[in-house]
Order: structure tokens, then sequence, then C-alpha cells
């Protein structure tokens, strides 16, 4: 427990906890302040969230975390399970009142694959960084046409109806991709 | 030159270097939300300058991102407590990285522009100076975010700030953003004033509107308020100066809010220079708008020719002039009497990106229902759409001669159109005398313009149902 905490303390748990809960609730009260859920605001609830959790991601050093004699992979990979399930269960937590969002389906997709695209962000530029990369993704998909081709599903993996392959699929290589590079590698000085 | 250094080496080359790539990528990439008319950002420069105002839905939240990672870099190295042993005031040093990251800014959407403007140089007939405003005002709101982004993480310079600012910005810019055709996406909610303190703006439909000079006196107001906030936060090394950052941005709204238009009608007025009528030599009288000049001379012949044919009718227009607004999507333009309507952005003539120069499809296009414009807005289409468009059809054909599709479109649904309602028309109605073809085509104008309906009718039986 005591071990726990400190890490939690170290990586600045609390104040990012606090953002994501806060920025959950502001982003769930404005995209239903108009009655019909807009669905570019469902999606960056999620955006918003792991991006908030990024920073932790890094410690306050990468030398000094290796000298500890401790195994980081499993603990680095439960880091990144953990931002997902905060950040997913934060807005379905809340979806209970009122109208939903998004699709349950929906908001796991697109919280696994964000946070594993966020801990490669982490690995790839460090965690100073690694906030671009779902900002990025979420971004550039704004603009990608919702059709049936394959590689606007992939590219616009965020947006797709609950259920669809290509886009089940871009999220899951994301995040188990992510996470299993981050745990291998950690983070970037 | 500690500036130089800073171009080179902080966060400002790389800002300007993405800013460009964002914009291209948007505005190559995608085909949307632009409409492909004569507002298009590579046709005109107002559109050019107006469309380029709509990338900043990226670009202001990543330049507040950036202004805010580079604002952090002090924190970040570690050195903030060596730097205040030296006896230069801090405003003369963070002026060199703020100076960088503005030059950054304004290149990256100078290059923008100048990109558009190669390709519109191309394009446009009709130069002036009127998009210049948008233009600054677009660069000023880019410099005012960075700066904005750069006092803010001075402020609180904790790693949390960059992603915090960046989504905020963001979401900010997305529910905010201006159509000119009906506010903001927040009009329910949020009046549409304060949502027009976001500079991000849907370009035009049509090449015929500029943005009012009120709407952007007060945005360049307002962003330059933002700016001086940014700097002073930046600068600032008393905890009162600090507090005292607000002030200008206060200000600056105190100041925007009363200028901003009411309405959304009122965010743009009509380019009087663009919509000046240019006339061919000669009669009948043809004309074209300043804006599409270069279109007059393609124009004048198949022109002529239409009203030629359309003099056989009693009652039908006698000249041809280009409509100087768009289409709306509801309800239809004013009619003017005596005159033909033509709009070079009707999906009858540009059904692709660019108007027709086909003489043969020009000239049916203004003989279709005997000069009369369509009864419906862009968006409308209800029962008696097809039979109006068909009866349209049979109009042309019975002036021309021949049954042709009015869309140059080759899709099954116009097709259709032609063979299901227009074709049966048309056979009944060619075998009728002239003087009977002559006395429906002046019952079916009049119909069609005061929109009555049972146009086709009118054609086929004599009288409306």
């Amino acid at each position: 427990m005591r071990w726990f905490v400190l890490y939690a303390r170290s990586r600045g748990v609390p104040l990012a906890l606090a953002a994501i809960l806060l920025s959950t609730t502001a982003f769930w009260a404005l995209a239903t302040l108009d009655g019909a859920p807009d669905q570019a605001l469902s999606v960056l609830v999620l955006v918003a969230g792991t991006a908030f959790a990024a920073a932790g991601l890094a410690g306050q050093d990468v030398a000094l975390d290796r000298i500890a004699a401790i195994r980081w992979p499993p603990r680095r990979a439960a880091h990144v399970l953990a931002i997902a399930v905060v950040v997913g269960s934060a807005l379905l937590f809340l979806q209970n009142w009122g109208d939903p969002l998004s699709p349950a389906g929906v908001v796991l997709r697109d919280t696994f694959g964000l946070t594993g695209l966020t801990a490669l962000g982490a690995a790839l530029c460090g965690g100073q960084y690694a906030w671009t990369f779902p900002i990025g993704w979420f971004a550039f998909s704004l603009g990608v046409p919702m059709d049936t081709e394959v590689l606007s599903q992939v590219a616009g993996w965020l947006w797709q109806p609950p259920g669809t392959p290509a886009a089940t699929a871009a999220a899951l290589v994301l995040g188990i991709g992510g996470t299993l590079v981050y745990a291998a590698c950690g983070n970037r000085r | 030159m500690v500036i130089r250094t800073e171009l080179r080496r902080s966060a400002a080359p790389w800002a300007a270097v993405l800013i460009v790539g964002i914009a291209a990528v948007l505005l190559f990439a995608f085909s949307g939300p632009w409409w492909k008319g004569g507002g298009a950002w590579n046709r005109e420069w107002t559109g050019l300058a107006r469309w380029e105002r709509n990338t900043l839905v990226l670009l202001w939240p990543f330049a507040v991102g950036v202004g805010a990672l580079q604002g952090l870099r002090d924190h970040r190295s570690g050195m903030a407590e060596l730097l205040t042993t030296t006896p230069r005031p801090r405003w003369r040093r963070t002026a060199q990285t703020a100076g960088a990251m503005a030059i950054a800014m304004a290149v990256g959407y100078l290059v923008i522009f100048a990109i558009g403007a190669v390709q519109v140089a191309g394009n446009a007939s009709y130069f002036h100076w009127g998009w210049t405003p948008v233009l600054l005002v677009g660069m000023l709101s880019l410099i005012g975010a960075a700066w904005l982004g750069m006092g803010i993480a001075c402020l609180v310079p904790s790693v949390l700030t960059p992603p915090l600012l960046a989504v905020g910005a963001l979401a900010v810019a997305m529910v905010t953003r201006i159509s000119p055709d009906g506010g903001s996406s927040l009009s329910g909610s949020v009046p549409d004033r304060i949502a027009w303190l976001s500079p991000v703006q849907d370009g035009p439909d049509e090449a015929f509107t500029s943005v009012t000079g009120s709407m952007n006196l007060a945005q360049g107001l307002w962003f330059l308020a933002i700016a001086v906030t940014g700097f002073l936060l930046l600068a600032a090394t008393r905890v009162a100066t600090k507090l005292l950052a607000v002030v200008p941005m206060l200000v600056g709204a105190a100041v925007a809010l009363p200028l901003l238009p009411a309405t959304a009608a009122q965010v743009q007025e009509v380019d009087q220079g663009a919509v000046a009528l240019v006339c061919a030599e000669g009669t009948p009288r043809v004309c074209v708008t300043n804006v599409h000049k270069e279109f007059l001379e393609t124009l004048v012949q198949p022109a002529r020719e239409a009203l030629a044919l359309l003099a056989k009718v009693p009652g039908a227009p006698t000249s041809v002039e280009e409509a100087t607004t768009g289409q709306p999507l509801y309800g239809r333009r004013p009619v003017v009497p005596g005159v033909v309507q033509i709009d070079f952005d009707d999906f009858d003539l540009a059904s692709g990106e660019r108007t027709t120069t086909d003489p043969d499809r020009l000239r049916r296009y203004l003989v279709a229902g005997v000069g009369t414009p369509t009864c419906y807005g862009r968006m409308e289409m209800d029962e008696n759409y097809m039979s109006l468009r068909a009866a349209s059809a049979v109009s042309a054909a019975a002036l021309t001669g021949e049954l042709k599709p009015l869309s140059g479109s080759s899709s099954a649904y116009f097709r259709n159109e032609l063979e299901t309602l227009a074709r049966p028309a048309w056979e009944s109605f060619r075998v009728l005398p002239a003087a009977e073809q002559i006395a429906r085509l002046s019952a079916m104008r009049v119909a069609a313009e005061t929109c009555r309906g049972g146009t086709l009718e009118i054609l086929t039986n004599g009288v409306a149902r």
C-alpha cells in the first residue's frame, strides 16, 4: 500500500485524477446542454481524459526509475490499464443520468485504443509530449470521411458505430501494441 | 541576437511547419465542409481568406498547446531562479521568445495563404484588398493564442497545463465555430455574440459577400487584448502584475461584445465591388457580376441564342443577368421581372467543381422553365420537385427541339427523372399545333414564376390539375 501511495504521488496521479473527473463532468454537462448529445464531444471527453493521464506515464527521472530493483514491465502495463479503467468508467458512470453520449461498446473501444496510443506516445516522445498523440489523432480524424472504406474506418476508428470490425481492430492494435511497447521500453527521457 | 537563436532552437520553427502541414491537410485532403462553388478557398480572394479562418478550428488549439509547451521551458530546465539573478528585466528576455513564437505563427498562417493565393491568382479575375482584415484577424488570433498559452504555462507551470489548455481550446473552437447560415452550434443556449469571440468561421458558399467591418474590428481588438494579456502573464514578475494581466482581456471583451453583430445575418455583407454587373456590348443585355467577368465571353453567345428562343413565348424574359446572391438553403431568391438569372454554382451547371463552358448546356439552362428560376432552396425537395424539373426539361426541349437532361450529372437519379416523367410529357407535347405549344409554355411560365405548382400538367393537359 505504501509503495502504491508513493508511486501515485510521484506520478502526479491526484491532480490528473481530479482533472479527468472534472473534465468528464464538464464535457458531459456541455454535451447534454442542448438535449441532443454532440458526437464530437462524446469522443473528445475520452481524448481529454487520456491526455490528462499521459503525464503520469513518466516519472521524475528515467535513470532513477531504472536503479530500483523492481520489475517495471507489469507495473507499467498496470498503470496504462488503470488509466483506461478510470477514464472509461468515469464516463460510463455519468451516463447513468440523462441520455448516454455514446454506447458502452464505443466507450470501451475508444478508451482502450486511446490509452494505448497515449502509452505509445510516452514511449516514443516522453510523458511530457504523450498527450499530443490522442489529441492529434482525434483532430486528424475530424476530417476523415464517414464511409465504408476500410481505410477511413481505420483512420476514423474513434467515430465508428459499435461493432465495426475495422475500428475494433484498430483500437485493439493501438491498445495492445501501445501497452506492450510502453511496458517493455518505458517512457522516453 | 537572442531572437535568432529562439527562432532556431525554440518550439517556433516546428510550430510554423506544423501549422502549414495541418492546414494543408485540411484544405487539400478533405472535401468538406467547404462548398466547391464560387466561394471555394482556391477560387476567390475573399473565399481564401475566409476558408483559411475555418482551419483555425485545429490551428487555434494547436497554437495554444504549442505556446503552453514553450512556456513550460524555463520551468522544465530548472534555471528560473538563476535567471532572476541577472540585472536584465524579465520582459526583455521573454519578449525574445514571444517574438519568435509570433513570427512563427504569422509565417505559418501567411504561407497557407500564399499557397492558396497562387491558385487564386490563376483563377480569379476580380482583385481587391477587402480580404486583408479577415487574414490579419486570423493571424492575430493565432499569435494571441500562442502568447496566452505561454503566459498561462508560466503562471501555472504544471505538466498538465498544455493538455488542459489544448483540450479546452479545441472544445471551445469546435462548439463556437461560426457558420454564416446559422450562427454557431451553441446558438440555442449561448448568445451568438459570445460565440463570435471565437476566431473560427465557416467560409462563404458564393463569392459575393465579405465579412462586415464591425465583426473584423471587434474580433481584432479581442485577439489583440488576448495577446496583451498573454504577454503580461509571461513577463510579469510580481503577483500584482500577474493579477492585473487579466485586465486587457476583460477590457477587450467589454469593447468587443457591443461591437459584434447581434444576428448571424449581420456577420457578412454584400461585397458591392464583387456584385457590380459587367455587361456585354450590344443587345440583348447579357451581364455577369464583376467577380465572374472572365465568364462573360463564354456566356454571351449561348445567352443571346437562348433569348432569341425565349422571344417566341409571350411574357418571357428579354435579358440575362447573373444572380448576385447564392441559392438559399430554403426558399428561392427574388425573381427579377424580364430577366433570366444565371447561377454559375447551380448544380445543373456545375455538377463537379467548375461551371460548364458547353454552350449547349448553358443555353438549355437559360431556357429551362421558360427562364424562370427554381422554386426550391438547396436543402428543399418535396413531391412536386421532380415534376417541376421534368416540366423545365420539357420546356427546354420545346424551345431547343431536343429532350436532354438538364443536369450534367450522369447519375441514375437524373436519368430516371428524364425517362419516367419528362419523356412521356415531351412525346405528347411535341405533336401539338405550334400555337397551342406557345400558349401552354406561356401558361407554364406564369405558374413556374409564381411557384403555383402543376407546371407539368399545364404542358401535358393545358390546365393545372
